[in-house]
């Protein structure tokens, strides 16, 4: 079952036309990462969703409600959407204990008191905010008001919650442990989410599906595995990972696959955009892929290694391919020198 | 997000009623030829006619105009200069001089003047002892070159307060980029940072500008005695030159003054958005360098201490000692000349009584009064930008150019005019409302401050959490500046106690308080009871800025 909708969703902020037509649908119990480089809409998506901002255009729908509708000219305003939002800067109202805090929802839905202290104390207790209550936001980690502010936004049971850079605000360390737990929470408690984030590491370890805006537009969506295996576009597999880029020129074509020449090499390929004999084309491959070979194969290059740095979990090399750096990994250190560099075809995927 | 709910348009109407309404009368009666409450009247412009033709208008207008440009040249340079010494350098006592620096802006000139009077007129304390001295007495408070040097040198802290605000958000980082840069501290000086405070360099000298020719009680005090007009005192004393109330020549002379003052308050607003070009450019500004003075910190700290001692210990000092003698002259002792009587005199005539106890009802209760109504104002536009918010806009800006006597003669004509307003004419109300509305644009910066510093995330998150607009009024912005209106309660308190023009033409039995009695009596000469009503006075405001300092509340931005 759909759970939220959003339709052709523009969105025009002072004079700049920031949403450009966004399509998206959620399911029940989904987990989705809305992507995207710094500036490219996620927090106007994430803002126009609860109704925060006023779209010029499109259709959003939560469960089996319209929110809005620029045909119908519905417009329901931002209380009555029952939305949760966690707000990148948490938002904590600073003049409320914790308490008053996560309970204010309740309040304005005219739970009767008993309930309000109850189901506050639960959802405190389920977020091991237990015995905070009566703190204010200040007298609170990092950590523990990032918890204060979901625990406001889940404790009155929302289908759907939206989340804003969540993590953003917690150092390294925390924030790995704080993705798992919170992608586990989510599930546990059956909710969708639309969660933005502009590390696409995050992403892929809490989302069922991603979300790439780029510009105001949805460049890619899909499973992390797509999103990561099979990017569409250029600007996808850049984003995704980390890759060495090659350029080069088309020989030849042959189906899927295509051989790319430059000064001194020739490999082969995935075309993974229209091309033809004769085409420049950006060659993309993951740094994982990369392997240093004992024999020569089909793909190998004869490649010199001009550095090895040490990454504690492994080694970085780095080779010159006439004038354009290639790096991968290895378990060992190796010494200045030629190599011979595997760059598996089916990996190459040619823009 | 941006639709109007009709409680915001209710207030921001009502609010534009109350202040261009009673300007409009004004302007309607300047057509007139008689009272606009008489049947007979005819439209023309026979009261423009008049008073242009009439001499005293012209020289009034040119004393305005000297005092203006004077008020300009004397306390932009100085102005500014002070606030390079206060804020930027490291002279000695900054900390308790600050405070003294804002006693005239919280200290009305009425009083400063009556204090000149009995300090340094012709028979002042300071003039005895200088005859005695010197034979004669070198000065002459009364002509024109003091006025204008008095009231030059009492409004160098308007200056200074906003040159303070420029200077202190322009962080040292921007100068020293400039010393690595290669330029040595002048060239820093003229090329930076002197360049960067501009701005608020010259909007503060429009605002003495046009402050100049809303000048009313310095030159009702020190102008009287020789005889010198200003435009607002000419339009004071037009009742008694023609002998009756003539309104259409009052409303004349009233719009003559808007007229120059209305472009002076816009161009300031150009001015302001000027301004914010460079607080983009501001550096980190928390971080500043204090310059060494070395030897000069102290040349600097007298020059201070002899402008703090010409500007505030003189007149105050002076006035607070006429109210505890019978009076001074030649060979008389302070000793012998002391007494009480006339403390005893304010307490035992009734309408004296009233000003004083009216005066602190309008302060705390009234001045609580119109925090509310600008906190509502201010939560109107809250976050908004339309038509409606524009329309506020110029409507909080208007009475900046309207000044307080001619705000309390539209009053006055406007609870004439609608007769179901006329039950309050004779009570608080219609001086509150006065009050309020002359302080609008003072009162709303107040109240918008401190709502500008309530992060837009705490309002939305209420929204989502299901608050409606009111709710998310009454539970997160308004409690998140409690303190903030508190603090502007305090501020509107002191001002509202300082005020002494806008009730003139609304003083009535019932509606005393002291400043406008301070005018009454100041015609019929009474200086025993004028210095008692001035202590009185001075010691209210200080009550208020000893809780200002005491609290850490902020007396300027
Ligand atoms: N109130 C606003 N008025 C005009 N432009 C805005 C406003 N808020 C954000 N923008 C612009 O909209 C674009 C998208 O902003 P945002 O949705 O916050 O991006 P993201 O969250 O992906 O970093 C940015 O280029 C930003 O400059
Ligand atoms: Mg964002």
């Amino acid at each position: 079952m759909t759970e939220l909708t959003v339709q052709d969703l523009h969105v025009t902020l002072g004079k700049n036309h920031i949403l450009k037509g966004v399509s998206m649908e959620i399911k029940r119990g989904e987990i989705v990462a809305l992507l995207g480089p710094s500036g490219s809409g996620k927090t106007t998506l994430l803002r126009s969703i609860a109704g925060l901002e006023l779209p010029t255009q499109g259709m959003i729908r939560i469960s089996d409600q319209v929110v809005y509708d620029s045909a119908d000219k519905i417009e329901v305003p931002v209380e009555r959407r029952s939305l949760g939002f966690v707000f990148q800067s948490y938002a904590l109202w600073p003049h409320r204990t914790v308490f008053e805090n996560v309970a204010y929802g309740l309040k304005l839905r005219k739970v009767p008191k008993e309930e309000i202290r109850e189901r506050v104390q639960e959802v405190l207790k389920n977020l091991g905010l237990g015995d905070l209550g009566d703190r204010f936001p200040h007298q609170l980690s990092g950590g523990q008001q990032q918890r204060v502010a979901l625990a406001r936004s889940l404790v009155y049971k929302p289908q759907v919650i939206l989340l804003d850079e969540p993590l953003s605000n917690l150092d390294a360390k925390l924030r790995e442990e704080a993705r798992i737990w919170l992608r586990q929470l989510i599930i546990d408690l059956n909710l969708s989410a639309v969660c933005v984030t502009h590390d696409q590491a995050e992403a892929m370890a809490m989302a069922d599906k991603i979300v790439l805006l780029k510009d105001g537009m949805i460049e890619q969506a899909g499973t992390p595995q797509q999103m990561y295996g099979a990017p569409d576009s250029l600007f996808v597999a850049e984003f995704m990972g980390a890759n060495n880029t090659i350029n080069g020129l088309v020989t030849d074509v042959d189906g899927d696959s295509a051989s790319v020449k430059g000064e001194g090499w020739s490999l082969r390929g995935r075309l993974r955009a229209p091309l033809k004999a004769g085409d420049r084309t950006t060659a993309i491959v993951r740094l994982e892929k990369i392997k240093l070979a004992q024999t020569p194969k089909e793909n190998s290059l004869r490649l010199p290694l001009t550095a090895s740095l040490y990454l504690g979990n492994a080694w970085e090399y780095v080779f010159d391919l006439s004038g354009t750096t290639i790096r991968g990994y290895g378990n060992d250190f190796m010494p200045p020198g030629e190599q011979l560099v595997d760059i598996p075809a089916e990996h190459l995927w040619l823009f | 997000m941006n639709k109007m709910p009709f409680s915001k348009i209710a207030v921001i109407t009502i609010t534009a009623i109350a202040v261009f309404l009673p300007i409009g009368l004004l302007c309607w009666q300047s057509f007139l030829n008689a009272p606009f409450f008489q049947p007979e009247k005819l439209y023309g412009l026979d009261a423009y006619r008049f008073i242009f033709e009439d001499p005293d208008f012209k020289r009034a207008f040119l004393n305005s105009l000297y005092i203006s440009l004077g008020m300009a040249f004397i306390s932009v340079p100085l102005g500014g200069l002070l606030a390079f010494l206060m804020v930027r350098t490291n002279l000695p006592g900054r900390s308790w001089i600050e405070p003294l620096l804002l006693i005239p802006v919280f200290v009305s000139p009425m009083i400063l003047c009556f204090g000149y009077t009995v300090a340094v007129g012709p028979v002042g304390f300071i003039s005895i002892w200088a005859e005695n001295i010197l034979g004669s007495v070198p000065w002459n408070i009364y002509s024109m070159v003091s006025i204008v040097v008095i009231a030059g040198l009492s409004h160098v802290p308007h200056v200074y307060i906003y040159s303070s605000s420029a200077l202190r958000s322009l962080g040292s980082d921007v100068e020293e980029a400039a010393r690595v840069a290669g330029a040595g501290p002048l060239k820093v000086a003229a090329t930076v940072s002197l360049p960067m405070v501009m701005p608020a360099m010259l909007y503060s000298g429009v605002l003495v500008f046009f402050l100049g020719f809303q000048v009313f009680g310095l030159a009702l005090v020190l102008g009287d005695p020789e005889g010198h007009l200003v435009l607002a005192t000419y339009l004071y004393k037009l009742t008694n030159k023609l002998g009756i109330p003539s309104y259409h020549l009052m409303a004349a002379v009233a719009m003559c003054i808007v007229a120059i003052t209305v472009p002076l308050v816009l161009s300031q607003r150009f001015l302001l958005r000027n301004a914010h070009k460079y607080i983009t450019l501001k550096g980190k500004g928390a971080l500043q360098r204090t310059l060494p003075l070395g030897g000069w910190r102290w040349v600097a700290a007298g020059a201070i201490a002899l402008w703090l001692a010409v500007t505030v210990v003189i007149p105050i000092v002076g006035i607070v000692f006429r109210a505890f003698v019978t009076n001074w002259g030649e060979g008389v002792t302070f000793l012998e000349a002391f007494t009480l009587n006339n403390f005893k005199e304010v307490f035992e005539q009734r309408n004296l009584m009233r000003g004083v106890i009216n005066t602190i009802l309008l302060g705390v209760i009234g001045g609580g009064l119109s925090v509310i109504c600008f906190t509502f104002i201010g939560l109107s536009s809250h976050r908004k930008n339309n038509g409606w918010t524009r329309l506020l806009d110029y409507t909080v800006m208007t009475p900046r150019a309207v000044p307080g006597l001619l705000a309390g003669l539209a009053f006055l004509w406007v609870f004439l005019f609608f007769p179901p307003l006329a039950p309050f004419r004779k009570t608080l109300f219609s001086l509150w409302l006065a009050y309020s509305v002359v302080w609008l644009a003072y009162g709303m910066r107040l109240v918008s401050t401190s709502l500008l510093q309530v992060g837009p995330e705490l309002e939305e998150c209420a929204r989502v959490t299901g608050a409606t607009p009111g709710q998310v009024s009454r539970h997160v912005t308004v409690p998140l500046i409690k303190y903030g209106l508190l603090a502007s309660w305090l501020m509107i308190f002191m001002i509202f106690e300082r005020e002494y023009s806008t009730g003139v033409y609304l003083l009535g039995p019932g509606t005393e308080v002291i400043g406008s009695l301070m005018v009454s009596l100041w015609g019929a000469g009474s200086i025993d009871i004028i210095s008692a009503l001035s202590f009185i006075n001075i010691l209210l405001v200080s009550l208020g800025m000893g809780i200002a300092l005491r609290y850490g509340v902020k007396l300027h931005d």
